[in-house]
């Protein structure tokens, strides 16, 4: 039901679970324990649409490698970033969990399988269609792979009338997180503001953290910061190891044989590393993505390559382009970053929003493995497509130079927020334990993307959400 | 190559990405007869291992670069 946070307050009920954040992480997590029977508190800072208000208070500062304006990579309203999100889902690989040979700091404490009970629940809620499996490409070391490709859910709508009909769950919007008081290891109350200088403090049982994978680092810093260190009492590593998925475009190729990678029958094809390609090349995850051309876009291509292989290009124009099937492809990649502790969401003091929280800095860094990466998959597609006569790509410079350099300009990254309150399996390596709660605290959860310690190449939400599922049942399990 | 890689704190990868592509041999461009622009001449190099030259390296395992094309030398 809907309910108004300073009417709320003012009775102080003593609710099960306080849930910070509806969003993709927060909306899941919320209804299933409301159906269970829990008394559920969910606060949301922004509102029912789209207001500036809200959203001004996502404006943040960005400094190391280029990066959006943190204000457009995210949405502050009802169902959060889900408002525009491109509803492409697939689940991280079985590998992504473990220590990779590039780098052991991409291992989880959980593995897969602990997330395998809610795959159908979380493809449920996002409207994930079935993904066809793997599939291998003999004499390339890189494999196919699939997506769920939209439509994508939009929360708002799919959510907004179970949240208004739940008798057990209490929606308060407007109800912005300011602060966390903390005794004796426990979360006595959340502290609250409203637009209209209102502060308000809640009790619940248990409270979850799911503000998205920015937001989650910088409250918690703040919190931190306002509690003398005593909510997050060891926080070496907190708001640190901050990831998205780069994205880039790698260059062109042109494909001979289309139906031998399988773009024959689809605009596109995604390819990424085998487990053995990862250990060989020493290499992180990586989604390569083929995007089939227009035949004019094909035929300036063919031009370029007869500048540079005079014979091949001679030999493709005498073949009229629509009956042998050759189609030029943009090579786009959006890969795994090494998680790094230097990449982080820092406050940037003396710049306070206007509930007077210092906003975010994020300092987003990658590093030479990230470039190795999508260069070695890059060139390994390129090799076996020369190799079979199956094609040729032209890569751009910023991965043939000879300097260590990133496009600075275009897409740059997915708006995939993850690290920040890593998961790990003591405080010295992250924020929360295999169940998500916050070390040296009994009843503080963070529920999205932030906890994940390495991302895979999979877009985040469909994983993020298989977690929040699974801490509904961890919460559901202690109230019981 | 050294030097490609950021320094050490950032986590340069173990693996040199570049080990398959040495520097071009005089005899190598001779033979192809191109005219290189700088990034094709430092990427002329053939992929496979065990090279020796043109004339000892099997024809198709030969790539070579040129203006950021990943060719076969019978391309040209
Ligand atoms: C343009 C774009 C495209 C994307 N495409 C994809 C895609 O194709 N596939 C994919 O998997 N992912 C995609 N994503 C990422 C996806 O949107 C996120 O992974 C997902 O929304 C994260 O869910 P969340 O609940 O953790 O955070 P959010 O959905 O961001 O929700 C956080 C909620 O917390 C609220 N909040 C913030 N601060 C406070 C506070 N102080 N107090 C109370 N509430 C607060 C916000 O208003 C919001 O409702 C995309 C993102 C963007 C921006």
């Amino acid at each position: 039901m809907h309910d108004d946070l300073a009417r709320y307050a003012a009775a102080d009920p003593l609710a099960d679970v306080c849930v910070i954040g509806a969003g993709a992480a927060g909306l899941s997590l919320a209804l299933r324990l409301a159906r269970r029977g829990r008394h559920v508190l969910l606060c949301e800072g922004g509102e029912q649409d789209f207001t500036l208000r809200s959203q001004a208070l996502y404006e943040g500062a960005v400094a190391g490698d280029p990066y959006i304006p943190l204000d457009a990579a995210r949405l502050r309203y009802f169902g959060g970033s889900t408002n525009h999100w491109g509803g492409m889902c697939r689940p991280l690989d079985a590998y992504d969990f473990t220590a990779k040979p590039a780098d052991e700091g991409t291992a989880w404490p959980i593995d897969r399988d602990a997330l395998a009970p809610y795959y159908a629940d979380a493809a449920a809620i996002l409207g994930v269609s079935p993904i066809p499996p793997d599939a291998t490409i003999p004499g390339l070391a890189l494999k196919r792979v699939h997506f769920s490709i939209g439509p994508a859910t939009r929360l708002k709508e799919t959510c907004a009338d179970e949240v208004a009909r739940s008798p057990q769950l209490h929606y308060c919007p407007n109800a912005n997180l300011f602060g966390l008081e903390t005794r004796d290891g426990r979360i006595t109350a959340a502290v609250f503001k409203d637009y209209t200088g209102g502060e308000y403090r809640v009790r619940a049982r248990q409270f979850v953290l799911a503000c998205g994978g920015i937001e989650n680092s910088r409250l918690l810093l703040w919190c931190n910061r306002r509690s003398h260190g005593q909510v997050v009492k060891q926080p070496a590593t907190l708001g640190r190891y901050w990831m998205d998925h780069p994205h880039a475009t790698l260059g062109r190729a042109i494909i001979l044989e289309p139906a031998a990678l399988g773009l024959d029958a689809s605009q596109s094809v995604f390819l990424a590393p085998s487990p053995a390609m990862l250990a060989e090349h020493r290499i992180l995850n990586c989604g390569l993505r083929l995007h089939r051309m227009s035949d004019t876009e094909t035929g300036e291509l063919v031009e370029q390559l007869t500048l540079a292989a005079p014979r091949l290009g001679e030999w493709i124009k005498q073949r009229p382009l629509a009956a042998n099937g050759c189609c030029g492809v943009v090579l786009r990649a959006a890969w795994e970053q090494q998680p790094h502790p230097e990449s982080r969401v820092e406050l940037a003091d003396g710049d306070l929003d206007a509930l007077g929280m210092p906003r975010s800095r994020l300092v987003w860094r990658k590093t030479a493995l990230d470039h190795h990466t999508v260069r070695d998959c890059a060139l390994t597609l390129g090799d076996y497509l020369r190799r079979r006569d199956i094609g040729r790509v032209r890569l751009d410079p910023w991965l043939t130079d000879d300097t260590l350099q990133f496009p600075a300009d275009g897409e740059l990254a997915g708006r995939h927020h993850m690290g920040g309150t890593r998961m790990a399996e003591s405080p010295e390596h992250g924020v929360v334990d295999r169940d998500c709660r916050v070390f040296g605290q009994d009843n503080l959860y963070i529920g999205g993307s932030s906890v994940f310690p390495s991302s895979g190449h999979a877009n985040p939400t469909l994983t993020l959400v298989q977690l929040a599922m699974r801490l509904a049942d961890h919460l559901d399990a202690r109230l019981a | 190559m050294p030097g490609r890689h950021a320094p050490p704190s950032l986590g340069a990868p173990r693996t040199a990405t570049t080990t398959r592509c040495s520097p071009p041999t005089l005899t190598r461009r001779q033979a192809l007869g191109l005219l290189l622009t700088p990034i094709a001449a430092a990427w002329l190099a053939p992929l496979a291992a065990g090279d020796g030259g043109v004339g000892a390296v099997p024809r198709r395992d030969l790539g070579v670069w040129v203006d950021g094309w990943l060719l076969d030398s019978g391309d040209l």
